[in-house]
């Protein structure tokens, strides 16, 4: 595990030349959008995050099957190292979406169906960190925290689809669709998904790092 | 306000909340 250390310094210096390069295009070649005006730059930071919180709960899904299938202690880990970043991109995404929807929806908030099962994600990500710290070293912790994923889990297609299934304020998806968002937007917005991505790997390799020396100290122990 | 204090607001609120994270998570590796 000795490389560690040095892998996420390699993501971590990484992230901070995505971040300047995404900074500078955002405040200073960005132009004003039609409807939006300024504003628009908000969508860099919300729709990252938000993609990155929902990606990250996915993943720690199919850890959390892979646990309960296998019984390998390490998924849990790997698991428990995710969950914390996925809960501030959450905060992230719902912050800066009521940032943006209080000038351009006259609303910092509404219980839509996209807004709500957002909440519902950041709730499942806080709830899951709790059980996790609650149970200590129990060894029910794992299977616990691993069923409650999985479980809740099930409000991913709900968080996805919830903007088709029902009539929200907040608009559909489809970015990355020709013609929907224009070029001059979809650049440092694919700049700030790097710098979340590559930030998000820094992150989890130094909580691995982490958890990974402490359980060592737990099995000298015992 | 202007579109200008909710655009910054909102930088402001996500790069603080990941600097927090990239400390809690140094201070816990060391």
């Amino acid at each position: 595990m000795s490389w560690l250390p040095r892998l996420w310094k390699v993501f971590f210096l990484f992230s901070l030349v995505l971040l300047g390069i995404g900074l500078w295009w955002a405040f200073f070649n960005t132009p004003p959008d039609y409807q939006q005006g300024y504003s628009v730059r908000i969508m860099f930071m919300h729709v990252p995050a938000a993609w990155m919180a929902f990606w990250i709960y996915f993943l720690g899904g199919i850890l959390s099957l892979g646990f309960i299938l296998t019984r390998r202690g390490i998924l849990s880990i790997i698991t428990f190292a995710l969950m914390p970043i996925g809960l501030v991109f959450a905060a992230i995404c719902i912050v800066t979406g009521s940032l943006w929807g209080k000038p351009m929806w006259g609303t910092w908030w509404v219980w839509d169906a996209r807004l709500t099962s957002t909440f519902i994600l950041f709730l499942s990500y806080l709830a899951y960190v709790i059980l996790w710290r609650a149970w200590g070293s129990n060894p029910k912790r794992d299977l616990i925290c691993a069923s409650f994923t999985l479980l809740s889990a099930i409000n991913l297609p709900i968080v996805k689809f919830s903007v088709e299934w029902w009539y929200t304020l907040h608009q559909p998806s489809g970015l990355f669709t020709q013609g929907k968002v224009d070029d001059a937007f979809r650049f440092p917005l694919a700049i700030f998904l790097l710098f979340f991505a590559s930030f998000s790997i820094t992150i989890f390799l130094m909580r691995f790092q982490h958890l990974m020396e402490k359980e060592k100290k737990t099995m000298r122990r015992t | 306000m202007s579109y200008t204090v909710y655009v910054l607001l909102s930088y402001g609120f996500a790069l603080c909340s990941l600097a927090l994270l990239l400390v809690y998570s140094w201070i816990k590796l060391k």
